[in-house]
């Protein structure tokens, strides 16, 4: 043995063997040490960047999309994928899904004006959403961008800014509708079942003002059923069959929204989400078959378009963090704290995220409540986990962090960490700088307004 | 009524000096005005020639024959000709006038038979009218001992040659070209006696004018005299008692018709070329000998013969292999050349059904024609298709089940409108690797798309059929899952064309009308082996920029060429132009409804339809990201010395080459213009067209020197 090197501590522990029969989730708890991310080692990283640290994999960011495009155009002539700004609209990121052919969907004017700052042209973005302000409408509709319709008042507000502008704007109606699951997002658009979406959808066209372009739906999120969604296209396709043929209106495009589950497991969630979230080529299969068994004439068959962003970027990152302290609670149980929280990882509230140690380790393994750092109580990312017996300063890497977290979190009790990514190439770029104080106080201003 | 008679006398001046040109094939009417003005150079026998063909052209004109053909000429010529002979043998005076307008009248005669009797057998009459006519002539003068009236129409002083005895000395006057060697001097020669004439200057002179309208039909005139004149001289002719002066012109015009103008110059045809030298002695030899015995002269017999005699050869081919006879003959024979090359790839998709892809999204092709495995001898023109992620892998996972495929239990659809000819079910999918021989095909489906025309699918998925025999099918339309059935190791689509109904018959190399291949949109091509390749999504936003209707009017205008204002037109073949009247420039396009391409463009080059043709010359209606490849025609070469060496080349290769490369990117047409010489780039001229609402807004150009704009304002 090389006597120069410090041999590794290992806090002692007790544990009583339990000899049985190994239970539905196996026998072990078995963890393989993430000594890397995509060839980049995470001490490297951690030691240029600091911890907490982002970590994108632009390999992985264009795997997935390439994937999802593969299960749906060899099925369905016209696909079209519409990047959901909301689940992450850094640049960077949402630069990798424009390169790969994906338009932008965006729920407000903040993220309209992000997707033409990254270069999507006006008629290739989507604009959803409850709350579009005026300004943001006449610049959609000076665009050309597709803007679905929520409700009644923004219908109107439409109208007034076609007449205003003399432009006829590019519209779809946002539908609403059971799909036989529990989720009902009824308050999105107009419903399927009571007739209000063809209510609409009459006033639509009897109005002459708009180009209706398309049907849209988003019937939820983390859809565990393929066959949710076979019963939405059918019911839009059949929607959009009534139109053509009962209107006279040609519907372009159908678009299915978003929803598709990602391989994270949710906290209720008996199994793994590996093993029971419906794949990309299972959601094809429902939504295409779907859309066939409607008596569109092959040449007329609408474009369809998905806005998924969730199950495209969720494993495309991971979040590494560094253990700050080890106790144990007033039952014996023990508590690891690390310095990622709840206000970066926002996701942790509904998902029990895979957590790998970043450093090798030995064969024993104890029972841990993972916390974050935050002076809160709910600052818990995992309630229970199995880890090998971690000391202070080592690196943990959370993964399935891609969606949602870094535009959900927010500015609490400390500032949010960097963001990187690993290119194909391995070579690592920043995506989003460290905040600092100055990050803060800049936008603090002490001036009286005489209103 | 003013205007009617105006464009009457335009077309009847036309048709008088397409009559002239037409002598060289020439389409020229400055070349036609140039030989009408040479012809001159012996005033009285030129103006019989103008007198007669102005006479022949004016009565088919008011017999109400076949107009087109009348303005191109093709009456005209052999009463150019004729007339010219009257004039050069006969004395001047009104016996001879009379006569000269009884011999047109024979000569129009003797051409609409001709024609009509030629052209059903697709051959042209060149000028056997007009030999026919000159013999008539030759044999009533010969009566003039008995018939008192003709006897001023013999002996004239004027009189050249005396005819039916060849015996004569050639007149060696030209004592200035000396410094020529004799074979030049006798090649000169040989043009002007194309007009009876035996004037080196006048040779040189339609010699020029001859390599100014077209470098090939030069270098072929050259090829074919001096061939004929050493071949003379090999087998010992004798200057003096069968001068080559007499017969020289016909191996020019044979050279021109047979290697340049009727057949597609090439490295073949130039041999013909040679080859025809001989044939045409023994014509000439054998001809002249016969006709002696009535003191009549052989002429322009053997090249009309031996021309028409391999042209009905040709036509007569079971396959149209090289030489390539010309269908359509542009301006000069490098231009039908240059066109020819260039169509015969870019328009090949015209004699083809349009056939698709039968699958959606990309797919690579893992065998092509001719492949390496199971593509060979009778079934050699087909496909294998599989499905593969950016890391070229078939299947994810370990790809131990047929499920790991990518391309496992995908559609597989019509590639093009047909009905269901056979359907072939019940084949189990094979284990990975393994190979079922007894049913090779596995399950397939047969689509009849047209007589001959099927296209078979196989190794498909056991009870996966959705369509049954007899279906009417559109495009697209979901036919059974890909599978792993048949000869068939691991799940991929078998594809191929077959001219019969029955599975496995023999194949046809067909190409598929448009897919697209990494990004390139592809016309009309066969995909290779390696190829990742997908059908095209149609852009009906870009077709909608493009619809051109006849009648209707654009108005463009730049800085650079000012306002013009172009009509969108139809030809009588039906193909539609758009023409600007300021510059009287033409360009004919074509819009598919798949597609926008321009097919010819005519005029000045200061045109603003000039750089709308080179911005648009390709336009493929197709959604998304994508380029498109294509090539000018040589024609448009802008450095007259480098076209002028690229002419005389053309048959045997080019080293110049012009690119048009266009891409689709956020709504704009980006093209370029790029002349390559050998490689090198001498001239790059990048478009760019942007669209408004439903129409074309600008198109904005930049060369190498300057930019500028042209503005579509309707």
């Amino acid at each position: 043995m090389d006597s120069s090197k410090k041999i590794r501590y290992e806090r002692p522990l007790i544990k009583p063997i339990n000899a049985m029969m190994p239970g539905k989730t196996g026998k072990d708890t078995y963890l393989v040490p993430v000594l890397d991310v995509d060839g980049v080692p995470v001490s490297a990283l951690v030691e240029k960047y600091g911890s907490p640290l982002f970590v994108f994999s632009e390999r992985k960011q264009r795997e997935n999309i390439q994937r999802a495009k593969r299960s749906f155009t060899t099925r369905y002539p016209k696909v079209h994928f519409a990047w959901s700004y909301k689940t992450n609209y850094l640049d960077g990121i949402c630069k990798i899904f424009h390169e790969e052919g994906s338009w932008a969907e965006v729920v407000s004017g903040f993220e309209y004006d992000k997707a033409i700052r990254n270069g999507v042209s006006g008629n290739h973005i989507i604009f959803n959403g409850p709350a579009k302000t005026k300004d943001d409408l006449k610049k959609a509709i000076t665009n050309g961008s597709f803007i679905h319709i929520d409700n009644m008042d923004e219908l109107y507000l439409l109208s007034d800014l076609s007449d205003e502008l003399s432009i006829k704007p590019k519209v779809a109606v946002r539908v609403n509708l059971d799909t036989e699951i529990n989720q009902i997002w009824d308050r999105f658009g107009f419903n399927y079942e009571n007739g209000q979406a063809w209510d609409v959808l009459c006033k639509i066209v009897r109005m002459d003002k708009f180009e209706l372009k398309g049907l849209h739906c988003h019937i939820g999120t983390f859809i565990l059923t393929a066959h949710a969604y076979a019963v939405a296209a059918e019911k839009m396709a059949n929607l959009a069959c009534n139109v053509k043929q009962k209107l006279g209106v040609n519907i372009e495009y159908l678009d299915m929204g978003g929803g598709f589950a990602s391989k994270n497991t949710l906290k209720a969630s008996y199994l793994g989400g590996a093993d029971v979230c419906p794949s990309f080529d299972e959601y094809a299969e429902a939504i295409s078959t779907a859309i066939y068994k409607a008596p569109f004439k092959t040449s007329d068959l609408p474009v369809l378009i998905l806005e998924t962003g969730r199950a495209l970027i969720d494993d495309a990152a991971c979040l590494i963090s560094t253990v700050l302290s080890n106790k144990r609670s007033s039952s014996g149980r023990r508590f690891t704290i690390i310095d990622a929280g709840v206000n970066m990882l926002f996701t942790s509230f509904w998902y029990d995220h895979k957590v790998s140690p970043a450093q090798p380790f030995s064969k024993y393994y104890e029972d841990v409540t993972l916390y974050g750092p935050l002076c809160m109580n709910i600052d818990v990312i995992r309630e229970f986990v199995s880890l090998p017996l971690l000391n202070r300063g080592d690196h943990l890497v959370i993964h399935n962090v891609g969606a949602y977290n870094v535009s959900q979190w927010m500015q609490f009790i400390t500032l949010r960490p960097y963001v990187v990514q690993v290119s194909r190439e391995g070579k690592v770029s920043v995506l989003r700088k460290r905040e600092t104080i100055e990050t803060i106080v800049n936008q603090e201003s002490s001036t009286t307004d005489n209103l | 009524m003013n205007e009617e008679i105006k464009v009457e006398l335009k077309s009847f001046v036309k048709s008088i000096l397409l009559s002239y040109a037409g002598i060289f094939f020439s389409k020229s009417q400055w070349f036609g005005l140039f030989l009408l003005l040479v012809s001159m150079i012996y005033p009285v026998a030129g103006l019989c020639g103008l007198l007669c063909c102005m006479f022949v052209n004016a009565l088919a004109f008011s017999l109400s024959l076949n107009r087109e053909k009348v303005v191109s000429g093709m009456y005209g010529f052999n009463a150019v000709f004729t007339g010219i002979a009257l004039g050069s043998f006969f004395p001047y005076n009104s016996n001879m006038i009379a006569f000269l307008f009884a011999v047109s009248i024979l000569v129009l005669f003797l051409e609409v038979w001709m024609d009509d009797v030629f052209e059903r057998r697709n051959v042209p009459f060149l000028a056997f009218p007009f030999l026919i006519c000159l013999w008539c002539v030759l044999l009533v003068a010969q009566q003039s001992d008995d018939f008192t009236g003709f006897t001023g129409l013999m002996g004239g002083d004027r009189s050249i040659l005396q005819l039916g005895d060849l015996s004569l000395a050639p007149l060696l006057e030209d004592g200035f070209w000396s410094f020529l060697p004799t074979v030049f001097v006798e090649y000169f020669k040989s043009f002007s006696f194309i007009f009876f004439q035996t004037n080196v200057m006048a040779g040189v002179c339609i010699a020029l004018a001859l390599l100014f309208y077209s470098r090939i039909a030069f270098s072929l005139s050259l090829i074919g005299f001096i061939g004929g004149y050493y071949l003379y001289d090999f087998i010992g002719g004798e200057i003096y008692h069968l001068p080559i002066l007499y017969f020289g012109f016909n191996f020019i015009l044979t050279s021109i018709a047979v290697g340049g103008y009727f057949i597609i110059p090439s490295r073949n045809s130039y041999l013909w070329t040679l080859l025809l030298i001989p044939v045409q002695f023994m014509v000439i030899l054998a001809s002249s000998r016969l006709l002696s015995y009535v003191y009549l002269p052989t002429f322009s017999l053997s090249f009309c013969m031996v021309s028409v005699l391999f042209l009905y050869l040709l036509r007569r081919r079971k396959s149209f292999t090289s030489p390539v006879l010309a269908y359509y003959m542009e301006d000069n024979p490098e231009a039908t050349l240059y066109y020819y090359e260039l169509n015969k790839n870019r328009m090949a998709t015209l004699n083809y059904l349009k056939i698709y892809l039968p699958f959606m999204g990309v797919w690579k092709v893992s065998q092509g024609h001719d492949g390496q495995y199971t593509h060979k001898k009778a079934w050699k023109q087909a496909w294998d298709f599989v499905v593969e992620d950016s890391d070229n892998r078939q299947f994810s996972g370990d790809g131990t089940h047929l499920s790991d495929y990518y391309c496992y239990m995908k559609p597989v659809i019509a590639p093009a409108d047909g009905t269901v000819e056979a359907v072939f079910d019940g084949v189990d999918d094979n284990e990975l690797g393994a190979i079922n021989d007894k049913q090779n095909w596995g399950n397939y489906v047969v689509i009849k798309h047209a007589d001959g025309v099927y296209s078979a699918l196989c190794h498909l998925q056991k009870d996966s059929f959705k369509c049954r025999v007899g279906q009417k099918l559109e495009r697209g339309e979901f036919l059974a899952l890909c599978g792993n059935s048949g000869h068939s190791p691991y799940p991929h689509l078998h594809f191929q064309i077959q001219t019969q109904p029955e599975m496995g018959t023999q194949t046809m190399d067909f190409p598929i009308a448009t897919y697209l291949a990494a990004g390139e949109v592809k016309v009309g091509t066969c995909p290779q082996e390696g190829e990742s390749i997908s059908n095209v999504e149609s852009n009906a936003q870009l077709s909608s920029y493009y619809q051109f209707e006849v009648g209707d009017e654009l108005v463009v205008t730049s800085e650079k060429y000012g306002e013009e204002r172009w009509t969108v037109c139809r030809d009588i073949y039906n193909y539609t132009y758009i023409y600007c009247a300021n510059k009287k420039a033409y360009a004919w396009f074509e819009n598919d409804g798949s597609m926008f391409y321009f097919l010819k463009y005519k005029g000045t080059k200061s045109c603003n339809l000039y750089h709308f043709f080179c911005s648009n010359y390709k336009v493929p209606f197709v959604a998304g990201v994508w380029f498109v490849k294509d090539a000018f025609p040589l024609v448009h070469q802008q450095n007259g010395w480098v076209k002028f060496l690229q002419d005389i080349v053309a048959p045997f290769f080019s080293f110049v080459k012009i690119e048009y490369k266009a891409s689709l990117e956020k709504g704009e047409l980006r093209s370029t213009y790029t002349d390559k010489v050998s490689g090198r780039v001498v001239e790059n001229v990048q478009y760019e067209t942007s669209y408004s609402k439903n129409r074309l807004a600008f198109v904005s150009v930049k060369t190498r020197k300057q930019s500028w704009k042209i503005l579509f304002i309707k």
